[in-house]
């Protein structure tokens, strides 16, 4: 990998970030445990139409782990991290299919984050009962990918070089 | 990638909308004598009968973390469980409210704790 690249991981992982400490500042509906808007994940999407899997997989990785720095611990890093890892391989592939335009990849991406969540829940507290939720974070992820994703189309109708 | 919304996005997102769903089968059966199931770090520490029980009967845990004594505070109301208090990073436990059905599940997971509602 170029200079350029890492620069631009490096950006992308701080505004990344920025975006995840915003969002916890704005007050939301406690509607599921796990559920959430997820901006930071404009920054997930674009990046992997920019710069492709392997900088998005480093911007994933990266992200999580300063997030649970500044609040949570390593127990909520393991599920973030198993369900930004599932969002980007799902996104990952749909985008290889090329069948696919950013908002139903983004839409799919936020299922398989509340997926991969729910999986490690559910082996960390050994009980599929987990899976209960899936009704209600399912349509949840759905929704805000289906959001994020509209909103990562938008920037990237954008001009960038 | 010209147009925004695609048929396919529209296939897939509804696809796995009724993969959400499916739990919804497993779990929707009429339901038994219930009691509540306590486990922290995968033993169980308490079980309590939720069917029939009246009053409030409240219990506090504790849990040790890095040389700290950290605490979930439950609260059994009828047949109605609940976190009332705990000292948890995230609160998850408490935002989650009372649950009284089978299957329902409290989670702490900072805290390495699970309420589980089982049915007999």
């Amino acid at each position: 990998m170029k200079l350029r690249n890492y620069l631009h991981i490096a950006l992308l992982t701080a505004i990344s970030l920025v975006l995840f400490l915003v969002e916890g500042l704005i007050p939301l509906p406690f509607i599921a445990p796990g559920a959430k808007l997820g901006l930071a994940n404009i920054v997930t999407v674009c990046a992997l139409f920019l710069q492709g899997p392997r900088a998005c997989l480093f911007i994933i990785i990266l992200r999580t782990g300063l997030a649970s720095f500044f609040g949570g611990g390593p127990v909520i890093f393991l599920y973030s991290i198993a369900g930004g890892l599932l969002s980007l391989a799902m996104m990952t592939a749909l985008k290889k299919s090329a069948r696919f335009s950013i908002i139903g990849i983004s839409a799919a991406g936020g299922f398989a984050h509340h997926l991969g969540q729910l999986i490690v829940a559910a082996c960390a507290a050994d009980t599929l009962s987990m899976f209960r939720y899936l009704p209600i974070l399912g349509p949840c992820g759905l929704l805000t990918g289906f959001i994020i994703g509209g909103l990562s189309a938008r920037i990237l109708s954008h001009k960038f070089d | 990638m010209n147009k925004l919304l695609k048929k396919t996005d529209i296939v897939l997102i509804v696809l796995f909308f009724a993969l959400s769903l499916l739990p919804l089968g497993k779990f929707g059966q009429p339901e038994l004598a219930c009691y509540a199931e306590i486990r922290q770090a995968d033993k169980v520490i308490e079980r309590i009968r939720l069917t029939g029980h009246t009053g409030v009967t409240e219990l506090t845990l504790p849990y040790e973390t890095d040389g700290q004594e950290k605490h979930n505070h439950i609260r059994i109301e009828n047949e109605h469980i609940s976190v009332t208090d705990a000292d948890c990073p995230d609160k998850i436990c408490i935002q989650t409210g009372a649950i009284s059905h089978a299957g329902e599940i409290i989670a702490c997971l900072p805290h390495k704790l699970i309420i589980e509602i089982k049915s007999e």
